[in-house]
């Protein structure tokens, strides 16, 4: 339970078994290797290894599957969420590896690239002529028409409105024959057409030039300007059917599954150089691993770190194969940080997931999963409190375990929620909710069922909230102070027994001792049913006073032999009990789990009322009231386990981690065959 | 309070004082519902637009930010569960529409205060919290937990306002 035991492990070996060995442990799994000490730096192999073809490759590959991704289908929500690897059978990655000539893949994924981005720079190239002539379709000459003749010259101009006038006036004043004509407007600028004698150039173009006026030069097209945005038009949309084709070809190859001369069924294209991507990586890690070890002349020395119970496979299967290997195990020293690995029960380990969502323990830790696995069940269910839906939750993360392929955390998380689900159906029960339904409302003949419920209910969260509340506080104190007890633990293996005792364990009769008190002294929980008298005897008072009393002073004992003077102390010890605020606040935040439940009971019932009001309506009137209220509840189900995992979250973080734990560990990783896309099935 | 019976002798001489509670407290469920939908409106507004925008690096993302977009969303929820128990409090919905007086229109009213502020303004902030979760988790995609509880401290005080909101609107008596 709880942290795997890591111990180092030193394998010497021959030089020249070194390939097989590093193949051997890559196969295995077992190891996590580590840079050699520092004693042994100068060993390490220099220059450094590198396989700079192999690189090129997984580059290569790497881009054609990027470049292809684009053409795949559109995953779903879970699929983007949680990915998964794509299932490969033995023989078929072997198959690929051999016979799949990535090399080919790779160029017509380039060719397909390279002709896409020049279709698209045409286009636009087009539609930017296009728009340029665009101005000039009205104008009723061929464009090759307009050019200078023997004893005139031609002109188009762009001229802001603002100007016209005043160059139009001008032009007139030169008294000299001129053709004008505005071919164009927009509100800013008009288009016009320009010809005139040869000898008034001088002038015409001093005139241009006072009143701003743009000369424009078309490209050289032929026919009229109209015609040839008609021809444009066309070009694009040939183009587009182009790009069009282009894309189905990669479509192609990423979709299609080819059925071979066996009946095999072949994954599409883009999954062989998945496969392809996977072997070469492992290839290279497999090499560039190696930069770890350290290297002599006639031998190597590799060092990692190893889990126990794996030890004796790794002995047995590298001494079996090999003759000149020598393998130490070495406790980790006390400067050496070994990496985490978390082994749980079946039952805790899905709730890895969240211990895993905040941080890993130190190795000298406790690892806190199995602690918090009950409360966090137990808080998810308050925060849904409804047994309907604890049985749809159930159901449907039980579907996704059987029917997705997820990865480890994925799998941890459906578990969890599986099981969160199961500990909700119990406490929705308790509760006496299903699906928000108003039981008092059922036809006379099913009032066994109304019978049932009130024998199995504890209490309505909606006829007695106060009683909701105070569970939730109370779940809230219960956890704080398991809190304080597995610091206490801890604190007995490191510290001595009288400050370990005096530290937490004052915390641990004070705030039990202040509920007892305030139990006691609040007569109201006589109207919530809770107790049977108006207070409690007397003697519990003095119970509550003495434990209140016994804490305090505890505090201040600890803080004035800890900072062995008593007036110092005293002031710590004084500090020390406002920290009983804090964990005050700590409590408070436990009513998120009412306030949840109870947002999640009046929503279910808000469905419930909202999908009544349509049963009215003639002939569509039952399916409307089914629709509303498959998809209400499906929402609520949904919003309500997201805010309930959440804040669940958010309570085992900042309320119970801070009384004990730390965090910081980093993942034990063994060197194995690790791939990014693909798995391999075993039949 | 001057104000108040200035109001109320006005309506008591107009005879409106049985409508008038009604209309109160109608006036209270609906600014439970408008004013923490607003806030959860900009609050998932805001965090959309990041989204929108770190999604454009790389759209595999989605199933991430959808979660921390829907975020702030929730406040807009406990201002509609409050306003439907207050409007079933009242009849409005399943049942008989009851009268009450203006005293109790206005408790009705008060009592939909709470989560209608702490709702407005926690979400606006809460998607401010969930927009920066986003662009975190944009560049760390596997620190998205760490976002996600981020954005929960702000939601608490949302909660906090809905409790009380529940708690004042079970206190009333009609």
């Amino acid at each position: 339970m709880g942290i795997a035991k890591i111990l180092k492990v030193k394998i010497i070996g021959h030089s020249s078994q070194r390939a097989n060995i590093v193949g051997k442990l890559h196969e295995l799994g077992l190891v996590q290797v580590i840079d050699i000490e520092k004693d042994y730096q100068d060993l390490l192999a220099k220059p450094k290894i590198s396989d700079e073809e192999l690189e090129k490759k997984i580059n290569l590959i790497d881009y054609a599957i990027s470049y292809l991704s684009q053409f795949e289908k559109a995953k779903g929500m879970i699929a983007t969420f949680l990915p998964s690897k794509i299932g490969i059978d033995k023989e078929w990655f072997q198959d690929t590896i051999n016979n799949f000539d990535f090399q080919e893949v790779v160029d017509e994924c380039k060719e397909l690239e390279s002709k896409e981005r020049y279709i698209d720079s045409e286009i636009a190239k087009l539609k930017a002529e296009s728009q340029e002539i665009s101005y000039w379709q009205n104008l009723n000459i061929s464009l090759e028409e307009i050019k200078d003749t023997k004893r005139c010259n031609t002109l188009l101009a762009v001229v802001s409105s603002l100007q016209f006038s005043k160059f139009q006036e001008a032009l007139f004043n030169l008294s000299s024959p001129i053709f004008l004509q505005v071919v164009n407007e927009t509100k800013r600028d008009k288009y016009i057409f320009l010809i005139f004698l040869k000898e008034r150039r001088e002038d015409i173009d001093e005139i241009i030039g006072r009143h701003n006026v743009n000369i424009v030069t078309l490209p050289p097209l032929l026919g009229l300007a109209s015609q040839n945005i008609e021809d444009i038009h066309n070009k694009i949309v040939g183009l587009e059917e182009e790009k069009k084709r282009l894309f189905d070809k990669a479509k192609e190859l990423t979709q299609n599954t080819i059925t071979d001369c066996i009946g095999h069924k072949c994954p599409p294209t883009i999954v062989k150089l998945m496969v392809l991507y996977d072997y070469f990586s492992q290839n290279l890690n497999s090499k560039l691993i190696q930069n770890s070890f350290g290297t002599t002349l006639q031998s190597f020395m590799l060092e990692g770190w190893i889990r126990d119970e794996d030890i004796k496979i790794l002995k047995k299967s590298l001494q079996e194969e090999f003759n000149e290997i020598e393998i130490l195990i070495t406790e980790p020293s006390k400067d050496e940080i070994p990496p985490i690995e978390l082994t749980n029960k079946r039952v805790i380990e899905p709730f890895e997931f969240v211990t895993e969502l905040y941080s890993r323990p130190l190795y000298v830790e406790l690892d806190p999963t199995p602690f918090f696995a009950p409360f966090f069940a137990l808080f998810f269910a308050l925060c849904l409190t409804d047994a309907g839906y604890g049985i749809v939750l159930t159901i449907l993360t039980y579907i996704g375990l059987k029917k997705l392929s997820l990865g480890r955390s994925g799998k941890n998380l459906f578990k969890l929620l599986f099981l969160a689900g199961i500990v909700t159906i119990i406490v929705g029960a308790l509760a006496g909710s299903l699906f928000g339904i108003d039981f008092n409302l059922l036809p006379a003949k099913y009032k066994f069922i109304q019978n049932i419920r009130e024998k199995i209910m504890l209490f309505d969260p909606l006829k007695n909230p106060t009683l909701f509340l105070l569970i939730s506080l109370g779940v809230g104190v219960i956890q704080v102070l398991v809190g304080f007890m597995i610091r206490l633990y801890e604190e007995l293996k490191t510290k001595s027994i009288a400050k370990a005792i005096l530290s937490q364990g004052s915390w641990l009769i004070f705030i039990p001792g202040l509920i007892l008190m305030g139990l006691v002294k609040v007569p109201n929980l006589v109207t919530l049913g809770l107790i049977k008298d108006a207070f409690l005897p007397p003697f519990f008072e003095l119970v509550s006073k003495c434990m209140i009393t016994g804490g305090i002073a505890g505090i201040f004992l600890f803080h004035i032999i800890r900072s062995k003077n008593i007036i110092v102390g005293f002031g710590a010890g004084l500090y020390g009990l406002y920290e009983t605020i804090g964990y005050f606040s700590d409590v408070l935040s436990y009513i998120r789990l009412f306030a949840l439940g109870l947002a999640t009971c009046v929503l279910a019932v808000a469905v419930n009322t909202i999908a009544s009001q349509f049963i009215a309506i003639p002939y569509i009137g039952f399916a409307l009231t089914i629709i509303i209220l498959v998809v209400g509840h499906l929402f609520n189900i949904i919003i309500n386990a997201l805010s309930g995992f959440i804040h669940t979250c958010r309570l085992q973080f900042v309320e119970f981690f801070t009384k004990f734990y730390e965090g910081g560990g980093k993942q034990f990783k063994p060197f194995a065959k690790e791939t990014r896309y693909t798995v391999i099935r075993h039949q | 309070m001057q104000v108040f019976n200035a109001f109320y002798i006005i309506t008591n001489k107009g005879g409106l004082e049985m409508g008038i509670g009604l209309t109160i407290a109608m006036a209270g469920i609906a600014s439970a519902v408008v004013l923490a939908g607003i806030g959860s409106s900009i609050g998932v507004g805001l965090a959309g637009k990041t989204s929108a925008g770190a999604l454009s690096e790389d759209p595999e993302n989605f199933g991430k930010f959808l979660i921390l977009v829907a975020l702030p969303g929730t406040q807009g929820i406990y201002g509609f569960v409050i306003s439907f128990l207050a409007a079933m409090q009242l009849g409005i919905v399943g049942g008989e529409l009851s009268n009450p007086t203006l005293h109790q229109g206005w408790q009705i009213f008060f009592a939909c205060l709470p989560v209608a502020f702490a709702g407005l303004l926690s979400a606006i902030h809460q998607g401010k919290v969930c927009a920066a979760g986003i662009l975190m988790t944009a560049k760390q995609p596997a620190e998205m937990g760490k976002a996600l509880v981020l954005g929960v401290f702000v939601e608490f005080y949302a909660l906090l306002g809905f409790v009380i909101s529940f708690l004042l609107l079970s206190g009333i008596k009609i």
